[in-house]
């Protein structure tokens, strides 16, 4: 019981948070759906590329508070040597991943019948990888503020960064995507 | 060494979890004609999708610290795991329901769609997709550690790719029902 309320406590204000801030990224969404709906690949890879961020501050976080309980993440610098291999290598799996969703999303696209334009595709393709590497890089940053914030109110840093860094990721990719999708299509 | 093993784990979850997405994009395009006429369904759609990952990621993540920390076991029932899921089955149901009440507001005051309906949405969905989401969260997160696999670069993926399937089917299967 006593681990159940510290949950609902330390959780509760910031997944409401958490969701506002994702519905104000789906005000971006909203207001460009016709085009969403037009143009099929951007549809298809919506969710992808929404939780895609999202998973990429899961891991980081993870292994941010793994480092923290086992008394290896050190206290002088802003990222010590583990905590920034660890952000490289996130970095560059976001670009892989992102590639990845496009060329599926068109795939899948075609097989329903969408004609597949080579520009369109490159455009896609650089909408998601750029979203991808911003986001990281925000949400690493991000991760590491909010940890070091809650390890020093002693509270744990599981239930107050990842939905903190998800929403954030998610708020900036709607933002991020909506405005590249209203700007270029 | 530790490296490449790290680059394997979350390379492979990570393509899991992205085919997953693209599946539940791939249900949405099948289903347009039933969202283009939903307003709202934007806003509600990416607040939904991070409540859920938000929620079971969180869980997987402190089962993942306790299993690090030798504080519960992967053989056997615990009390830690049990209030885990209560925790995060509370968490849900009040969360969605908050989500719902201000979706509708949004699409209200910016959009001028008077649809109370999607107040209800996240709710009844949230229950549809959690009977199955949280205790696979638990059987995963346990099973993986127990096979040598680091619960920190595997779960999360995992999390939100089976999140997003199954909420997109629940949010569809609500939608059919209560629109």
């Amino acid at each position: 019981m006593k681990l159940e309320k510290k949950i609902l406590k330390e959780s509760f204000m910031i997944l409401i948070l958490a969701s506002i801030l994702s519905s104000i990224g789906g005000i971006g969404l909203e207001t460009v759906q016709e085009k969403i709906f037009l143009i099929l690949p951007l549809l298809i890879l919506l969710p992808a590329l929404n939780g895609m961020v999202g998973n990429f501050g899961i891991i980081f976080s993870s292994r941010y508070t793994t480092l923290h309980y086992q008394k290896r993440l050190g206290k002088e610098k802003f990222m010590n040597r583990a905590l920034k291999k660890h952000f490289i290598l996130v970095l560059l799996i976001s670009i892989i991943c992102a590639f990845y969703i496009s060329t599926l999303s068109f795939a899948i696209s075609f097989i329903k019948g969408f004609k597949i334009e080579p520009i369109i595709y490159i455009k896609v393709s650089a909408i998601t990888i750029l979203s991808a590497l911003i986001l990281v890089f925000i949400v690493s940053i991000i991760t590491v503020i909010a940890g070091n914030y809650s390890i020093k109110k002693k509270k744990d840093p599981d239930n107050i960064i990842i939905p903190l860094t998800t929403s954030i990721a998610d708020l900036g990719s709607m933002i991020i995507f909506s405005l590249l999708v209203y700007l270029i299509f | 060494m530790g490296s490449s093993r790290d680059f394997l784990e979350i390379m492979s979850s990570q393509l899991v979890a992205l085919t997953g997405g693209v599946i539940a994009g791939t249900l949405l395009a099948i289903f347009t004609d039933k969202l283009f006429f939903l307003p709202g369904f934007f806003i509600l759609l990416p607040g939904f999708l991070e409540l859920k990952g938000a929620i079971a990621g969180s869980m997987a993540a402190r089962l993942g610290t306790e299993l690090h920390t030798r504080k519960i076991k992967v053989s056997g029932k615990s009390k830690l795991i049990a209030e885990n899921e209560e925790a995060s089955y509370i968490l849900i149901l009040f969360i969605s329901l908050i989500l719902g009440v201000f979706t509708y507001l949004l699409t209200y005051f910016l959009f001028g769609h008077n649809n109370p309906r999607i107040i209800f949405i996240p709710l009844v969905a949230a229950i549809i997709s959690s009977i199955l989401l949280f205790p696979l969260t638990v059987k995963m997160t346990l099973w993986l550690y127990k096979h040598h696999k680091d619960p920190d670069n595997v779960m999360g993926p995992y999390v939100t790719s089976i999140g997003d399937i199954e909420s997109i089917i629940a949010l569809l299967f609500t939608i059919a029902i209560l629109t």
